[in-house]
């Protein structure tokens, strides 16, 4: 039993390399988050309010069950479910003609490509700042461009009127997210076997029913990437709200992350903040489930 | 005269090539349309962003907004907007906190996450795949999650307010996610490549570091780009962990500018544009680099 022996021992020697290697990443992990989104959890089980201290309790799931019964959350929830919903539909749609575009031959279209990936790579306050300086309440880009078009008369601060402080924040988010999405779009779209076509040709198939027998049932996945990464980017944004709305008018544009981050920090209920963060990071969780299936799935994963 | 087929197919052709191009002029307009804005409002003095209807271009065209920021600006502007509440001169302290922040979580996500890396490419051993699973899991965790809790462990351990304390925290999503893209590049490097050279009689690290690692360094260069950028753009952490002009980074700073009454927009999107530069060079100069980042699924923190 000599060779069973020695098998045992390099796979024991491979097991200790192993954990040896990922050491420095389990110990900063282990310390920076896995410790705090426990301690995370614990807080969110009490009633902790910075400025009294001294009255801090165990309340177990009181603070969830007030939550999930309260009508502001779920107002809130629907305010993110409205963010979520329009950048996906409009950061899907754009991005799917700009990819479908980039799929093409023509000339420049490599510096086109280039570009597309600009406005992903600004940092996103500073994307807000651009937005807040179009959508200004006197001197703004936007009031100048819909008043000479004749679709205002007034002019209006965009991202502060309660009419208009949702689609506004969309806007800035979709035009940040677009170049994310096209890419994901055309490195699917470059990968249809050009015999589809070539078959659906010979079939007879118009140019719309090749999009649609074809070209769409190929982007079903990428679709979904993009539904779980925009549903993501939704239940994590915060510094376009901090720039352009602060959350408001009113709670307009408050979502559950702002709401979350402000209970904590600008009343300094740790508890409930706590409680609305474990919220999102449980949503999060399950809509990360999928995706990593997803990605297991396609093979990125193991590969 | 009838045309020839191949004068018609010709034409054809052409047309097509117009027409994709007219419709690429129109998705440039709309993705490059606010970052003309924003550079061409910031090259203009303080009477020309007030015009009504607003100039398409600066007709007079300044500096002076770059000069006020960068601290070359007369001693009456800058005093000046301090009045208005702009502490301008913090914004060259803030570059420089970022570049620091950013090259420094760059470097230690490499340090860390290559030898992770490596041993989920390179060996077989108990529980890899839960471990690589988790790293996922944890690069899925919103920042808002973290961000109350990490402020009371970094409060205790008196890391408020320090340049050392957004390192860490950085690194908590550019290390899983590093792991992530380099053990999916290491696997792409075939591993007999390794093997001559232990047969060699070198040692399994020798063969790692001089034979997998200078083949796996567009892998390599996109991890340590991707890291800087996500860095180099972080605002939530870094608004809430740092408090004075020592670790406040370049987002912070710029944040501050606007909300105040008379914002001005000129020194604002001059701002704007600094903070933009580098990871616009990155983009840029390394856009084949970040499209291996995105292949893998790579998401901003």
């Amino acid at each position: 039993m000599a060779g069973a022996g020695a098998v045992t021992r390099k796979r024991n020697r491979d097991d200790f390399i192993g954990f040896a290697l990922n050491s420095p990443a389990i110990i900063l992990l282990l310390v920076m988050a896995t410790f705090p989104i426990i301690w995370s959890f614990w807080l969110s089980l009490h009633s902790l309010n910075l400025r009294r201290p001294h009255r801090t309790r165990f309340v177990g799931v009181d603070n969830y069950i007030e939550q999930l019964t309260s009508a502001d959350f779920w107002s809130t929830m629907y305010v993110t479910l409205q963010f979520a919903v329009g950048t996906i539909v409009f950061s899907a749609v754009i991005g799917l003609l700009l990819a479908l575009l980039l799929n093409e031959e023509f000339p420049g279209r490599g510096l086109v490509r280039a570009i597309t990936l600009i406005p992903w790579a600004m940092p996103p306050v500073v994307v807000g700042l651009v937005w807040a300086w179009i959508y200004d309440g006197r001197f703004g880009l936007l009031n100048a461009i819909f008043k000479g078009l004749g679709i205002i008369d007034t002019s209006r601060a965009w991202a502060l009127d309660v009419d208009f402080a949702m689609a506004s924040l969309v806007a800035a988010q979709v035009w940040h997210q677009v170049p994310f999405v096209t890419i994901v779009f055309l490195a699917a779209l470059q990968t249809i076997p050009d015999e589809f076509y070539e078959a659906a040709r010979v079939d007879g198939a118009g140019r719309f029913s090749r999009f649609f027998r074809i070209t769409l049932p190929w982007l079903s996945q990428s679709m979904l990437i993009v539904l779980i990464t925009q549903t993501m980017e939704a239940l994590r944004v915060f510094d376009l709200i901090f720039i352009l709305t602060g959350g408001g008018p009113g709670n307009s544009t408050t979502v559950v992350g702002w709401l979350a981050y402000t209970t904590s920090f600008n009343f300094t209920d740790f508890g409930r903040g706590n409680t609305f963060a474990f919220l999102i990071a449980f949503i999060t969780l399950i809509v990360a489930i999928v995706y990593i299936r997803l990605l297991w799935k396609r093979g990125e994963f193991a590969r | 005269m009838k045309p020839n087929r191949k004068t018609v197919r010709r034409l054809r052709r052409i047309a097509k090539s117009a027409m994709l191009m007219s419709l690429a002029g129109v998705f440039l307009v709309y993705l490059l349309g606010p970052i003309y804005w924003m550079v061409a409002t910031s090259l203009m003095p303080e009477s020309e962003i007030f015009a009504v209807p607003p100039h398409a271009f600066p007709h007079e065209p300044t500096i002076q907004n770059y000069q006020a920021l960068l601290g070359f600006g007369e001693e009456e502007t800058r005093a000046y907007y301090n009045e208005q509440g702009m502490q301008i001169q913090h914004l060259v302290p803030s570059i420089f906190n970022s570049m620091k922040t950013a090259l420094l979580v760059s470097i230690f996500t490499l340090l860390v996450s290559a030898p992770a890396a490596y041993s989920f490419a390179r060996l077989r051993f108990r529980l890899s795949m839960a471990l690589l699973i988790s790293y996922m899991a944890l690069r899925t965790v919103p920042g808002i999650v973290l961000v109350v809790p990490i402020f009371v462990v970094l409060r205790n351990l008196g890391l408020i307010d320090t340049t050392l304390s957004l390192i860490l925290v950085y690194c908590t999503f550019t290390v899983p996610f590093s792991i992530w893209l380099l053990q999916a590049y290491f696997k792409t490097i075939p591993v007999e490549l390794e093997e001559a050279a232990w047969v060699d009689g070198w040692g399994k690290f020798s063969a790692a570091t001089r034979v997998l690692l200078p083949l796996a360094l567009p892998g390599l260069v996109a991890v340590f780009i991707l890291a800087f950028m996500a860095s180099w753009s972080e605002f939530i952490y870094a608004v809430t962990f740092t408090k004075t002009v020592n670790s406040q980074t370049v987002t912070v700073i710029s944040s501050s500018f606007v909300g105040l009454e008379n914002s001005r927009f000129d020194l604002v999107l001059a701002a704007g544009v600094l903070a933009s530069l580098p990871p616009f060079l990155f983009a840029l100069v390394v856009q084949r680099f970040i499209v291996v980042g995105f292949a893998a699924g790579a998401l901003k923190g």
